[in-house]
């Protein structure tokens, strides 16, 4: 397949409501909300590309994060963003995940997400 | 959220020349999909297809729940038939639930 250009357009926070148990802290996003956000960008000629969200410290994909993403579509990227996202924006301290053919979320290399993520602006 | 081609769906209950069958455009994540379905069966075969022909591989078809514009949601284990569903009719395939953490 040849090469494509997505760019984002538009990044938008979901109502969501704090997860906080034994195993640590999190966001659910419910429903009605879902269904809102569908239609919005059925609306609006968009789909989604990529979820970002952030950890309280090391950056990686939780069991939560691979079970209960928001972004589904084949080729969709995930991003996790270490220490609250308080630091400066830096793709190398970014775990960066794809979801492959078979619902599988997969660690993009460094090497790759350098070819595959371009910060514009 | 990136850009993408807005095409407008065609007719949600579209009959089609085949008996029993019935085109659905059903709406995944802001993106429509042409769906046939038979008519007799149950509306989560039409899900799985439309999960399937748009290439949302991420969540199993028991996470998503098929929608109206108003959010009433359709029983997926009913015949399509009984559902009342017609043509012009704007279809929502979304997740039942997201989280993160």
């Amino acid at each position: 397949m040849a090469a494509e250009i997505a760019t984002v357009e538009r990044a938008l926070i979901p109502q969501q409501r704090l997860i906080r148990s034994a195993a640590g802290v999190g966001v659910h996003v419910d429903g009605t909300e879902l269904h809102r956000i569908n239609m919005w960008l059925f609306d609006n000629g968009l789909r989604i590309l990529a979820q970002i969200h952030s950890h309280p410290s090391d950056a990686y994909h939780s069991d939560t994060d691979d079970e209960y993403a928001l972004a589904t579509a084949v080729g969709s990227l995930s991003l996790v963003v270490p220490d609250f996202a308080t630091g400066p924006t830096d793709l190398s301290q970014t775990a960066v995940y794809r979801l492959d053919k078979a619902g599988k979320w997969m660690a993009v290399s460094q090497e790759t997400v350098n070819r595959l993520i371009e910060i514009v602006d | 959220m990136a850009k993408s081609p807005n095409t407008a769906p065609e007719a949600a209950g579209k009959k089609t020349g085949s008996k029993n069958k019935i085109t659905l455009t059903i709406v995944v994540n802001g993106e429509p999909v042409s769906v046939e379905a038979n008519v007799n069966a149950p509306l989560h075969t039409a899900i799985a297809k439309a999960l399937e022909e748009s290439g949302n591989v991420g969540q199993p078809p028991e996470n998503w729940e098929l929608k109206d514009e108003n959010g009433t949601v359709f029983d997926a284990s009913k015949k399509i038939e009984d559902l009342g569903i017609t043509a012009g009719q704007k279809l929502f395939l979304s997740l039942k639930a997201g989280a993160a953490g």
